[in-house]
């Protein structure tokens, strides 16, 4: 299935991190694409520009923020508007996007990626902000689905009904991780079958596989470990239902040797040429026993 | 929404711990429509009771950002030890939160509030003194990359325009007054070796890039108040007569010492361009 935009399946990528740049710039590593967090190349003319720029001459690059806070109510920054557009503008990013999720209030940043209430006001809301950003970046937003660890009481919807119904209203693509849907759905007993469900393919241009951290009684994504065999499993359903999408892997603490992150991407290949084995995953807290851990 | 958004932010952020959080929101009257009771905002599930939902992101936001800190003030946090430098970090992030989408700006201003205290057994005029350089050192690592002139090129400059000329270092270059030296105790560490902290005594230092590559090292005031002239944007002849006017200062050693400097600057990279009046 190709999506709306006809954004291209880039392939199989990896997040291009520092203690990779000069693995990356001497070996040229057979993967398709790199992904990189926006903020980190938006504000320095350094080490990390430079390399960015010559690794953008040999791969495709997408920029993925953190910062965006499209959920916010604060007003919009145009200002780092304006500086995500320049740096997308100067390595011709196949496309650029953020989370859905709110990361601060009144001039305060907390550096996380805060759970949005699920409701018709923050719906329009959001709404209105996708459209207002996506007419200044002149391109469509890629909003991912974030792992969340709590929900709020004035939720009137689910998650992946507000991610529906936001990306058609304000017409923007989506980037499903499938480790957050995994961790969303442990934390709040939710159905990962359900969720998966109601995503609407069409919008979906890039997905996201990562590992987490188990605690027991709810999960956090912290990025710093393999892909654990459930999230794969749900990969393989995305890509059997899907059809191939431009997948990346991410690794962000405990970062190991590119090599791990090659072999990690060559599993995902064999996912999404099928021959990665597939079984239905329902609820993930059942089918991992809800191990408790104290 | 907003008043939602306002009170987890306080909540999760607050210094003291979400309850403390929980008390000042409710206190300040900061209080979602519909929120009769904590459950009613966030809802309890049958392992995690709202609090310890809220304790993840309150956990998280400290220990992101004091991780970040710890990873651009290495030496301070040896100095300080990892309990002590979490707490001063904590108290740090409660008067200074952060309000920028870039992290390498969160502790701009932790080299003056480690100045700033004098309550214990550590000696914070040096803590001050390491924070302060390691501060500059994650300045300049984003500072543009610049083609330097080499110290060839003054060869060809005539003798008679010496005076007028304008000297611009690069901008990756940071000039620092400190009341200890520090490079003794952080080269040690680098080297995974320890040194004590040293005694007082004022010194100046340079901290600047050669291509990506960060360099420290002392100099000596003359030479630091010719750089910072020149970095103010001062022609060579009166950055150099402004330096022969320092109190003690040997003129004919000046002179006769300045060449060395030029060549010894300039095989470091250290300026950028040559103007004239």
């Amino acid at each position: 299935m190709s999506n709306r935009w006809n954004l291209p399946d880039l392939g199989l990528g990896v997040g291009l991190r520092s203690p990779h740049f000069a693995y990356v710039l001497e070996s040229e590593p057979a993967v398709d694409w790199f992904e990189i967090v926006s903020e980190n190349f938006m504000d320095t003319q350094g080490r990390p520009l430079a390399v960015l720029d010559q690794v953008a001459e040999r791969y495709p690059i997408v920029m993925h923020g953190v910062g965006m806070s499209i959920g916010s109510t604060d007003p919009v920054d145009f200002e780092y508007l304006r500086r995500l557009k320049a740096l997308a503008d100067r390595i011709d990013a196949a496309w650029l996007g953020d989370h859905v999720c709110w990361t601060g209030i009144a001039g305060h940043n907390g550096h996380d990626l805060y759970p949005m209430p699920y409701n018709e006001e923050s719906l329009a809301h959001i709404v209105e902000r996708i459209r207002i950003t996506q007419d200044f970046l002149e391109r469509p937003l890629v909003l991912e689905n974030p792992s969340t660890y709590l929900l709020f009481g004035s939720n009137t919807m689910a998650e992946e009904d507000f991610l529906a119904a936001m990306a058609s209203e304000a017409d923007c693509a989506l980037l499903l991780d499938v480790n957050n849907v995994y961790v969303t759905c442990r934390n709040h007993d939710l159905d990962p079958q359900r969720y998966l469900g109601a995503i609407p393919y069409d919008r979906v241009v890039q997905i996201h596989l990562a590992g987490h951290t188990d605690k027991g009684d709810h999960c956090i994504d912290t990025h710093d470990d393999h892909v654990c065999d459930a999230v794969w499993e749900l990969y393989g359903q995305v890509m059997n239902d899907a059809g191939p999408v431009a997948t990346l892997l991410e690794w962000d603490d405990n970062i190991p040797d590119f090599d791990v992150l090659l072999t990690e991407v060559g599993k995902a290949k064999r996912f999404r040429t099928g021959l990665g084995g597939r079984k239905r995953l329902r609820n993930p807290r059942r089918e991992d026993g809800g191990q408790r851990v104290h | 929404m907003r008043t939602l958004q306002q009170w987890m932010m306080r909540v999760v952020t607050h210094h003291d711990g979400i309850e403390t959080g929980l008390q000042s929101a409710a206190a300040e009257g900061v209080q979602p429509a519909g929120g009769g009771s904590l459950e009613d905002i966030v809802l309890p599930n049958d392992r995690l009771d709202s609090r310890e939902q809220l304790q993840i992101y309150a956990f998280m936001y400290f220990a992101r950002l004091i991780e970040v800190m710890e990873a651009e003030y290495p030496s301070l946090l040896f100095l300080l030890g990892d309990d002590r430098f979490a707490r001063i970090a904590r108290s740090y992030l409660r008067d200074h939160p952060s309000s920028h989408y870039n992290l390498g700006r969160l502790s701009a201003a932790f080299p003056d509030y480690i100045a700033s205290l004098d309550d214990s057994d550590i000696d914070w005029a040096f803590a001050s003194a390491l924070a302060r350089v390691e501060r500059a050192m994650e300045d300049i690592i984003d500072e543009p990359a610049e083609d330097p002139i080499k110290y060839e090129a003054l060869s060809t400059v005539p003798m008679e325009r010496w005076a007028g000329a304008r000297l611009r270092p690069i901008r990756a270059m940071r000039l620092l007054q400190l009341s200890h030296p520090v490079n003794p105790f952080m080269n040690a560490l680098r080297e995974e070796s320890f040194a004590p902290v040293p005694s007082p005594r004022e010194v100046a230092m340079c901290v600047h890039r050669v291509g990506f590559q960060v360099y420290r090292h002392e100099l000596e005031i003359e030479q630091f108040s010719l750089l910072s002239q020149l970095q103010k944007g001062a022609a060579l002849g009166e950055a150099i007569e402004s330096v022969a006017l320092l109190p003690g200062a040997d003129t004919a050693k000046l002179m006769g010492a300045l060449a060395g400097w030029f060549e010894s600057w300039m095989a470091d990279d250290l300026f950028a361009a040559i103007d004239f009046d």
